[in-house]
């Protein structure tokens, strides 16, 4: 009796045991060979050309680029300035991030679809929007002049500032969904538990919506910091005259000086470099907040 | 950033032999010309292809690319040639025939009447039509009573102030730095070799530095910084200033001190129609009649002379390669710039960041 019932249990508990890890790993598949073939294959040629010398393996591209002089310079400022716009990111998508995942269903739906549209725009003519808008005969000068509040017009485009402006609206719809998805699936009644313990609505969110939430933003941080690495068209149109960025140095070498082996060498470095500080700060978040991105969550 | 190179590489190879298989069922009757799109390909298209291919019954296809340079060493290096023909403008023509990238084209073909100057007349390319970086000057903002007559003049910010643009490129800067600093533009280059001649320009350039809003790096940037008066004076190429005379604005264009660069097309090695292409170079940038309504749909002009029995003196003067405009300019010395560009570019990028 006590096998009858047993029996078939078991039978299901290996049935499901044998079959799951077949599965999904099957399911990978189609991924993983176009990761291959897109990505692996072709990174790999580009770190054998980096390292090709005009007489067999050389780490000359290497010192190029990491030696001192203008590619270094050019590579960490890049990492800082894609750094920066990815915090900003954060900072100003954490708030409409929380209000997403706050609001009713149809109105969520209507708020998502906003933050959606400006990603069908191509990147290019945002950029020349905030030409427009930022210009010195532009949309905020005008009102400026007209207002009587200045005079001669700021010089607001062409500077570090204008590149900061139109990176961030570029890559913020990207940050406020990943952080909009991870706050989806915080248990709300532990909100609620904390309100019934006796904490204040804010005390109630800086120790327990935070700290689950936090998760989400730096997976936001670090693809929008990985996506701002690659820019190179919004530095160049909005950027000032000494905007730079290793992308933009990179195509040079490709196409204009024909400097395959350098390029490569910069290519690799800035995506060793990007890695690194991605890791960096996953690791660091760990340390310091012991959770996972989903602790808590269920 | 990997993309590009990805792109360029099993991008090209997969492309190429989907490409590749196409040409083959097409027969051996089609020529691929690559260029770089936009108003110029939809003229070639209007005065020479579509003739051509009545007249003949050869196929040409257009390609458009963004570097053509890469893109030849990527279809050498892949041994999948899906061009015919290539543009091979600055280094691109002399670093592609140096590593033998190139056919050399049969003159006997292409310049039976040997009316072309040697300019144009090169072993492994023809000079289709030249254009100019030239000056674009907004005459309203000009200071009262003053005329902008060159480079001495754009690097006067006392007597001329004003925002400024220049093209993120040392190659023409250094040169419109020397004539600034007073080198006569046929000597130009002489200096340039000259040990202290680099030296000297990158001096010259500090002077200007202070005044340049925007290093531009592609060509419409140039106008539409001086079309909105985001700058008051910029390079640009020729075309593109007259299509803003045209437009009814205030700009002047000033030829003097101008860099005449010479839009090559090269075979390229491995072409599968050599032979229809060279067909197709003559037609179509070696015929006075042709070379004359190209140089109306845009003012883009051949080095062939016998265009100007055909075109007006007011046409003329719009051209960058009629005599007295000629007489004013530089020729850009592609030769200087494939041997001595990644070595300056390198500094071109410190400098910029000083």
């Amino acid at each position: 009796m006590s096998d009858g019932v047993s029996m078939p249990r078991d039978g299901i508990g290996a049935v499901r045991r044998r079959r799951a890890p077949f599965s999904s790993l099957w399911l990978l598949a189609p991924a993983a060979l176009l990761f291959l073939l897109a990505f692996l294959l072709p990174v790999g040629e580009v770190a054998l050309w980096s390292l090709q010398g005009d007489a067999g393996l050389t780490a000359e591209h290497y010192r190029e680029a990491l030696g001192e002089g203008p590619y270094r310079t050019i590579l960490f400022g890049t990492l800082q300035l894609a750094a920066g716009v990815a915090f900003a990111c954060i900072l100003a998508g954490y708030p409409a991030a929380y209000c997403l995942a706050s609001c009713p269903p149809r109105r969520r739906t209507l708020l998502l679809l906003l933050i959606l549209t400006p990603l069908w725009v191509s990147v290019l003519v945002r950029t020349f929007g905030w030409i427009v808008v930022l210009g010195r005969e532009g949309l905020v000068n005008s009102m400026l002049i007209g207002a009587g509040i200045i005079d001669t017009p700021l010089q607001m485009l062409y500077s570090r500032g204008a590149v900061y402006i139109a990176m961030v609206q570029v890559l913020l719809p990207v940050a406020i969904l990943v952080m909009f998805s991870s706050m989806t699936t915080i248990n709300r009644s532990l909100l609620l538990a904390s309100r019934i313990l006796g904490a204040t609505p804010w005390r109630g969110f800086l120790h327990v919506f935070l700290p689950l939430s936090a998760g989400g933003a730096v997976n936001a941080w670090m693809l929008t910091f990985v996506l701002a690495l690659g820019f190179f068209i919004t530095p160049a149109l909005v950027g000032g005259p000494k905007e730079n960025m290793i992308a933009n140095i990179i195509a040079t070498q490709i196409t204009v000086t024909l400097d395959w082996g350098l390029g490569s060498a910069l290519g690799m470095v800035l995506l060793v470099a990007g890695f690194l500080m991605v890791g960096a700060v996953a690791l660091l978040f760990r340390r310091v907040t012991r959770l996972s991105g989903h602790g808590g969550t269920r | 950033m990997n993309k590009l190179l990805w792109s360029l590489s099993l991008g090209a190879a997969l492309v190429g032999t989907a490409g590749g298989a196409a040409l083959a069922q097409s027969g051996d009757k089609t020529v691929v010309i690559a260029n770089y799109g936009g108003a110029w390909a939809e003229t070639l298209n209007r005065i020479c292809i579509q003739p051509f291919t009545k007249e003949t019954g050869i196929t040409v296809t257009q390609a458009a690319t963004e570097d053509s340079l890469a893109q030849i060493r990527a279809q050498q290096t892949t041994r999948n040639i899906l061009w015919d023909i290539a543009p091979t403008e600055r280094s691109g023509l002399p670093v592609s025939q140096k590593n033998g990238w190139l056919e050399p084209i049969d003159w006997s073909v292409v310049d039976p009447e040997n009316k072309l100057p040697p300019i144009a007349r090169k072993t492994h390319a023809i000079g289709s039509v030249a254009y100019s970086t030239t000056i674009g000057v907004r005459t309203d903002k000009l200071p009262e009573g003053k005329t902008f007559t060159g480079w001495k003049d754009f690097w006067d910010v006392k007597q001329f102030p004003g925002p400024r643009t220049l093209r993120n490129s040392p190659a023409e800067n250094l040169e419109f730095a020397l004539i600034a600093d007073g080198v006569k533009p046929s000597e130009v280059y002489d200096v340039l070799r000259s040990p202290e001649g680099v030296d000297r320009a990158f001096k010259k350039l500090d002077e200007i530095k202070p005044a340049i809003t925007v290093w531009w790096t592609s060509g419409q940037q140039p106008v539409q910084l001086l079309a909105s008066g985001e700058v008051f004076y910029a390079t640009a190429f020729n075309g593109r200033i007259q299509q803003l005379q045209k437009d009814k604005l205030p700009v002047e264009l000033i030829w003097n001190g101008g860099s005449l660069d010479v839009s090559y097309y090269s075979i390229v090695k491995g072409a599968n129609n050599a032979a229809a292409a060279m067909q197709f170079m003559k037609y179509c940038w070696n015929e006075p009649q042709r070379l004359a309504e190209i140089a109306r749909a845009m003012p883009y002009s051949s080095f062939n002379p016998d265009i100007y029995k055909i075109l007006s003196a007011e046409e003329a003067r719009q051209l960058p390669t009629s005599p007295e405009n000629m007489e004013v300019q530089f020729a850009l010395n592609a030769e200087f710039w494939a041997e001595n560009l990644p070595r300056i570019q390198k500094r071109w990028e410190t400098w910029r960041l000083q």
